[in-house]
């Protein structure tokens, strides 16, 4: 079904102009004990979007909760939390993608992710929505919209998921 | 001599002299323990290389080296002959083992473990003074000596055992023949490539073989070799070191007129297989096409039978047991300290400093209760244990903040020996004094604090310090003197280095910094700006040159490596009467006291041992000069910067009254307008974590008991950068 999507040859010549990252990504996770091999991401909404991070980049996830603002900063960094002894900055994800943004309110949450080099940032998204087992062959690499945050896309039955690579969508900012 | 040593007790003549020595060999163990630490650490990660089928890591190989060779260095400066001596057979068995030599699996290598042993139980003696067993030393050096000897000629044998025409070997260079050893040793597989090239073309045929052969292993040696080729013909043979199989070897030179042998594989059985890939040739002697392939298995066969030998070896070379339990009392720490890593504690500080978080928000729990007329009752209780809780707390976090200091006596024996070495350099006698050596400091300054001031030690030893002809044509006494006086004020540890040298020329500096750029001629600078101008960098005074200090690098870097940790450099210097340097740093890291203050709606701490004073500033007061605001504090201009402003906070409110916070960074002032001062708080500074490394004007971060993160201000940032605006304009 997806071999015959109208949009896959699009993105298959789109290949070059894939992120980086994507490339080890769509290479690591291989779920060797079953037959259908799958990734599981962390699916969540921003701006009436459906987008997901792999979960292995995900440390918790928290309540919105009283922000202490960075002074000289851009405006797509909200400012910082107390998080159990650590002191980690928020970054208005939406801002970052581009997107329009609405004033922050109590029902939206903080994805908390974890990287290399004992880094850790969180990530303020509208709500959070499942854990979801993609299957691998739902996942085609995104046409290099933005500056590669997309780096995947996911099909599931009519609904699109945009696969963020949160090294690049977090990491564009600081360039 | 240790040895004379050992009847010290019958003789006991020379008390005060064995009361130095005894210090001395004090000194000498403290350093040495740690370099012994080092090597037992290193060797059993070297032992886990051994018996894994890894390749044994050469570095870790220099590293114990050189450990072996500081420990010799320091024995030889205390004068401590035996540890020397045994330190020195060390080197020769790592210097063996580093070129190959020595086989890791002789009994050489195995009597480094021993040897470690030993080195320990003669330093427990050297610190209880119970004269060290100079014989068992002796027996365990010649013992080393023999292995030594008896390690050297069994690695002719492992060359013998290849299935290789012995003239062949012959031809072979020395770094060949080393590399061929090598190759046997790490277990790879040894073949011998018999290639037959047309004389016209054989220089590309022969490059082409050789990089086939590189791209699965390593080609040891090239020959030409005798043998019937027709004369339009040439033979040659490649020793090749590869960890494939003869089988796989083959098929990846599958070039015509080429055969492939193995003459030594890792199980031993050298010689049995060998093939022709092309049939055009001539075939070996056994003539079994490749039925037989040869297996990498680590390290089996041959290495482990060899091991087996050395074991034996050195088991029956065992030296006897120097002085009883001794082998006992090696295991046991020398001194009775355990060293711990600086980040385990400083997790231990993270704790206690978020339970002082959760203390807090307990106490104001307790204050809402007690409001309460309903609660008040539980509220005075929780109260009453809450305050409990403080105390023991208070008492938790100066018990770890006391674990994480060392007295600065250990950074005066480095600057001791420093001393010693330099005046035999430099052929000046001088007397380094200490005073306040049990003054402690956080580990981490400590650490950090060791370089900058060996520097300043340096520099007065090498400039400061007149020869002696100098000195005593001024009218000084003949040794000079360096005076290094630590003392605590506050929060704050302050190191003077004083010496009665020939003080520093201010004129000089003033000439020089004119040459350099870094002033204008006309520019008139007091006394103290000149002299606080040698912590620029590129200004040095003396025109030559020397190796130990003095290429006009150094104190710029001293001030900035203490600038690092939050203290200061200051120089006062009277010429031909000597110069005094001052430190000032603060005594810990960890957790600082922090005052807490408002503008808007946004909070920030700041550092209390920057803060001068606090007061009150009415909007009249606030007057202006060239632009800026000024506040006139005792008839001297202050300088002011509204926090509001430096960060863009919204909500300030600057037509109210306003607190100026006075911060002060070296002879800089700086008033710092804010709204209200909201209490003074113990603050555990934290590194924001995120996609934004550093903020200007901010040190990082830290929690109050509210659940909410505050932000620290970067004093010397803030101030540098409103005083350097000031100047520009």
């Amino acid at each position: 079904m997806n071999e015959s999507h109208p949009q896959r040859s699009k993105l298959d010549a789109n290949w070059e102009g894939l992120a980086r990252g994507a490339a080890d990504a769509w290479m690591s996770d291989v779920d060797e004990s079953g037959s259908e091999i799958c990734r599981e991401l962390l699916v969540f909404e921003l701006e009436g979007s459906a987008y997901a991070i792999a979960v292995e980049r995900v440390r918790e996830i928290i309540r919105m909760r009283e922000m202490t603002r960075l002074p000289r900063c851009p405006d797509w960094m909200l400012g910082v939390i107390a998080l159990r002894g650590e002191v980690v900055e928020v970054v208005d994800l939406a801002k970052c993608l581009g997107l329009a943004v609405r004033e922050p309110d109590r029902s939206r949450r903080i994805i908390v992710l974890h990287g290399d080099f004992d880094r850790v940032t969180g990530i303020l998204v509208d709500s959070v929505s499942e854990v979801y087992r993609a299957p691998e062959e739902s996942i085609m690499p995104a046409q290099s919209l933005d500056f590669g945050a997309v780096s995947e896309v996911c099909r599931r039955g009519e609904q699109f998921i945009s696969i963020l690579d949160p090294d690049i969508a977090l990491g564009f900012p600081n360039v | 001599m240790a040895a004379e040593k050992s009847n010290r007790k019958s003789q006991g003549s020379d008390a005060k002299a064995e009361k130095t020595k005894a210090k001395e060999n004090h000194e000498f163990v403290t350093e040495a323990e740690e370099i012994l630490e080092r090597m037992f650490e290193d060797l059993s990660d070297l032992q886990e290389q051994r018996n894994g089928a890894g390749e044994i890591n050469p570095d870790l190989v220099n590293q114990i080296f050189r450990s072996a060779h500081t420990l010799k260095g320091l024995a030889g400066m205390f004068g401590l002959d035996t540890i020397g001596h045994l330190a020195h057979r060390f080197e020769d068995i790592l210097d063996g083992l580093r070129l190959g030599r020595i086989s890791f699996n002789s009994p050489a290598a195995l009597l480094l473990d021993e040897g470690l042993a030993l080195l320990a139980i003669l330093m427990t003696q050297l610190e209880h003074g119970d004269g060290s067993d100079a014989q068992a030393a002796q027996a365990f050096i010649e013992q080393i000596d023999a292995a030594i000897d008896a390690s050297a000629p069994q690695r002719t044998d492992e060359l013998d055992a290849l299935d290789i025409d012995s003239s062949l070997l012959r031809a072979l260079t020395e770094y060949e023949e080393h590399r061929l050893r090598e190759s046997i040793h790490r277990g790879r597989n040894i073949g011998l490539v018999d290639s037959v090239f047309e004389i016209s073309a054989f220089e590309e045929g022969l490059s082409e073989l050789s990089s086939a052969v590189r791209e699965v292993g390593e080609v040891v040696s090239t020959l030409p070799s005798p043998g019937d080729a027709p004369e339009s013909e040439i033979r040659f043979s490649l020793l090749v070191a590869t960890d494939i199989d003869a089988g796989e070897l083959r098929e990846r030179l599958d070039y015509p007129d080429t055969i492939v042998q193995s003459v030594w594989n890792v199980s031993g059985a050298a010689g049995s297989t060998s093939a022709t890939v092309d049939d055009a040739m001539p075939v070996d002697p056994n003539g079994s096409a490749g039925e037989a392939p040869l297996v990498v298995d680590g390290s089996d066969g041959a290495s482990s039978e060899e091991s087996t030998d050395a074991d034996s070896l050195a088991s029956s070379l065992s030296w006897s047991n120097p002085g009883g339990a001794s082998e006992l009392e090696s295991l046991r720490s020398i001194s009775e300290t355990v060293r711990v890593d600086i980040r385990k504690l400083d997790e231990l500080m993270n704790l206690v400093g978020d339970l002082v978080i959760q203390r807090n928000a307990i106490s104001g729990l307790a204050t809402r209760l007690a409001t309460d007329s309903q609660t008040a009752k539980i509220g005075a209780e929780l109260a009453k244990t809450s305050k409990n809780l403080d105390r023991k707390l208070k008492e938790l976090q100066s018990r770890v903040l006391d674990v994480r200091m060392v007295p600065l006596r250990q950074i005066f024996e480095k600057l001791s020996r420093v001393n010693r070495r330099l005046r035999r350099d430099l052929g000046k006698e001088i007397e380094l004094e200490f005073s306040g050596a049990d003054t402690e400091l956080d580990k981490l300054i400590v650490e950090q604090l060791v370089d900058p001031l060996v520097h300043i030690v340096r520099n007065s030893l090498d400039h400061a310090i007149e020869s002696a002809e100098e000195r005593l044509a001024a009218g000084k006494p003949e040794a000079g003197r360096i005076r290094i006086n630590a003392v605590q004020r506050g929060n704050h540890i302050v190191i003077e280095v004083e010496d009665d040298g020939r003080g520093m020329d201010v004129e000089a500096i003033r000439v020089r910094a004119i040459e350099n750029g870094m002033i204008s001629e006309d520019e008139a600078l007091t006394r103290g700006e000149l002299l606080n101008l040698a912590f620029e960098a590129g200004l040095s005074t003396r025109d030559e040159v020397s190796s130990i200090s003095g290429r006009g690098v150094g104190m710029d870097i001293v001030r900035s490596n203490l600038a690092e940790m939050g203290g200061m450099v200051e120089l006062a210097s009277t010429e031909g009467r000597g110069t005094t340097v001052t430190i000032t740093l603060p005594i810990t890291l960890a957790i600082i006291q922090a005052l807490i203050v408002r503008t808007g709606t946004e909070r920030f701490a700041i550092p209390i041992n920057s803060v001068l004073e606090t007061m009150a500033v009415e909007p009249d007061e606030i007057g202006r000069s060239e632009g800026r605001e000024v506040l006139n504090l005792r008839g001297e201009p202050l300088l002011l910067r509204r926090l509001g402003e430096e960060f863009e906070i919204e909500g300030a409110s600057p037509e109210e009254r306003q607190f100026a916070v006075v911060l002060g960074m070296g002879e800089q002032r700086l008033g710092l307008l804010v709204d209200r001062l909201e209490g003074q708080r113990d603050a555990v500074i934290k590194p924001i974590k995120g996609p934004i490394q550093s903020i200007r004007g901010i040190s990082g971060a830290t929690e109050l008991g509210d659940h909410g993160a505050i932000l620290v201000i970067d004093v010397s940032a803030i101030v540098g950068d409103a005083v350097r605006r000031w100047e520009a304009a």
